[in-house]
């Protein structure tokens, strides 16, 4: 465990001075995320007339937050260790001794100042365009697990993304797309309740649904298809079997890279 | 062209992608759009029903982006892929090379058009939706290609001023997306914007192409806007000769990394 943490402050370290500092990527990232998100949220005060209710900008902010919670998964996490292939220096990591995870481990805080920074300029971007968003807490308990469930799922969908690309090596475009179709198929962006049938038992049949309808409830934005309670107890089990289940992933995959080799990746 | 076809070809998950991408685009601002308000105020505001317009936004930025993401990347996949130095020591010049990057995109831009535009437009107008179709695709062709000295110019230019940065390219992209008006048509821009806009010559193309879509467009219009994107991307071409020599004579003194 010691051994564990240790790695994990290294990269720490290593990825906050290398890719934030250095290479000045906090900078550009944030740059680039507030163009990116303004391209695709400027258009929507084309649907609306007049003054938009503040609980629909809300409800805009907290579906760029899910979002924004699965880039950071897909693009910190699970592409870590692509980029720990294409730059040639997994075989070293594995030689090491040290654990994979301390991969993920190391970049989570960087992840959560960068995701809380990227949040912020998400707020400013809906309150200019769309309107100020009011955000009311109404339910503390459903907000903490909903917010704890998410960091598990995602932490989940990266092991299992990380793990694909370390059998597929070459993937970055699927890795994309699975980044935006996720959190619109599960009702990331838009409460199940306006999703039609069909889509909302697909979105309940993934452990992605639960965290967001309980963060769209615990803010008064919108009610959960099912009932609250159901909502809290089969989300926080959901995510902690396939929190399981993805770790077993993981560990298969990383066995089998030790056996047949490091694939390489050079093209996107 | 042919290596191009291959790759496109054998990595299958990566064909469908692409070819999915516009319709992945469209439902993500139609769920943003109909999440905080109506399609018929869309209508009102815009011209059009928002499908119509956001699924010809979505192939216009992914048929720019196919191409120009070409040319401004490929200088760093290169990189990656240790190709660099066999690139720099060919015979064929590298203004050349980078022009050439985009020709047997734009084949793959008419997939694209046949697979997102016309079932959407066929669906919405018929026949005539499909000659709609045909046209956007033309234009849009017409848009790249007058797109190409002025990415070609800025993409190396970067390069020259900061480093193959992915992260400033990746700025870039959106910035020249959003001032090009593929979301958000450049008649309801403020002034400010609209002349800044002016200034990229696909901005014209997707202009012309949107006020096709919405009905507001004649004939005269669609020459006049098309002349001034071919006009501006030969003023932007002696820039992009200047910047390819100047990034091909730094690499010469510098080393390439491999």
């Amino acid at each position: 465990m010691r051994d564990l943490i240790r790695s994990a402050k290294a990269v720490l370290v290593a990825y906050f001075i290398g890719e934030l500092v250095r290479s000045k990527g906090l900078t550009y990232g944030l740059l680039s995320l507030a163009v990116w998100l303004s391209m695709f949220i400027v258009p929507a005060s084309l649907f609306v007339k007049g003054g938009m209710e503040s609980s629909l900008s809300a409800g805009v902010l907290i579906g760029s937050a899910i979002f924004l919670a699965y880039s950071t998964a897909t693009w910190d996490w699970a592409v870590l260790l692509r980029w720990l292939m294409q730059l040639g220096i997994l075989e070293y990591v594995v030689a090491s001794g040290s654990s994979i995870f301390s991969h993920y481990l190391g970049t989570v805080p960087v992840s959560v100042a960068w995701y809380s920074m990227a949040l912020t300029i998400a707020y400013a971007i809906v309150s200019v365009f769309l309107g100020p968003p009011k955000v009311v807490l109404v339910d503390p308990v459903a907000f903490a697990i909903g917010v704890l469930s998410l960091l598990i799922v995602l932490m989940a969908y990266s092991f299992i993304l990380g793990g694909t690309l370390l059998a597929a090596g070459t993937a970055g475009p699927i890795v994309e797309f699975i980044g935006w179709i996720l959190p619109i198929a599960t009702g990331g962006l838009t409460p199940l309740a306006f999703m039609p049938k069909p889509l909302q038992v697909l979105a309940y049949s993934t452990p992605f649904s639960y965290p967001a309808e309980l963060l769209r409830y615990s803010l008064g934005v919108s009610n959960p298809v099912l009932e609250p309670s159901l909502v809290i107890f089969i989300g926080a089990a959901y995510s902690m079997v396939f929190l399981g289940l993805s770790s077993i992933y993981l560990k298969y995959q990383i066995r089998r890279m030790l056996k047949e080799g490091v694939r390489s990746a050079a093209l996107f | 062209m042919m290596l191009i076809y291959a790759d496109f070809f054998r990595r299958r998950m990566v064909m469908i992608t692409y070819l999915a991408w516009p319709y992945m685009t469209t439902i993500f601002m139609l769920m943003i759009g109909y999440a905080v308000g109506s399609p018929r105020t869309f209508a009102e505001r815009v011209g059009v029903d928002p499908l119509l317009f956001l699924i010809v936004g979505s192939y216009l930025l992914f048929s720019s982006m196919s191409v120009v993401d070409d040319i401004m990347w490929r200088p760093i996949f290169d990189e990656n892929a240790g190709t660099l130095p066999y690139i720099m020591s060919s015979p064929t010049g590298v203004v050349l090379h980078y022009v050439s990057i985009p020709i047997p995109r734009f084949v793959l831009s008419l997939v694209l058009g046949i697979t997102t535009l016309f079932p959407v437009l066929a669906a919405f107008r018929g026949l005539s939706g499909v000659l709609v179709g045909m046209v956007v695709v033309a234009i849009s062709i017409v848009s790249v290609a007058t797109f190409v000295p002025l990415a070609t110019a800025l993409g190396l230019g970067l390069y020259i001023a900061g480093g193959e940065n992915w992260r400033a390219i990746n700025f870039l992209r959106p910035l020249l997306l959003i001032l090009m008006g593929v979301y958000y048509p450049r008649w309801l821009m403020s002034l400010p914007l609209y002349i800044v806009s002016s200034l990229l010559p696909p901005a014209h193309c997707i202009e012309v192409v949107q006020k096709i879509v919405v009905g507001l467009v004649e004939i005269p219009a669609i020459t006049i806007s098309l002349a001034l994107a071919l006009t501006l991307g030969l003023v932007y071409s002696p820039g992009m000769l200047r910047a390819a020599r100047a990034w091909e004579l730094r690499k010469l003194g510098e080393g390439v990394k491999t």
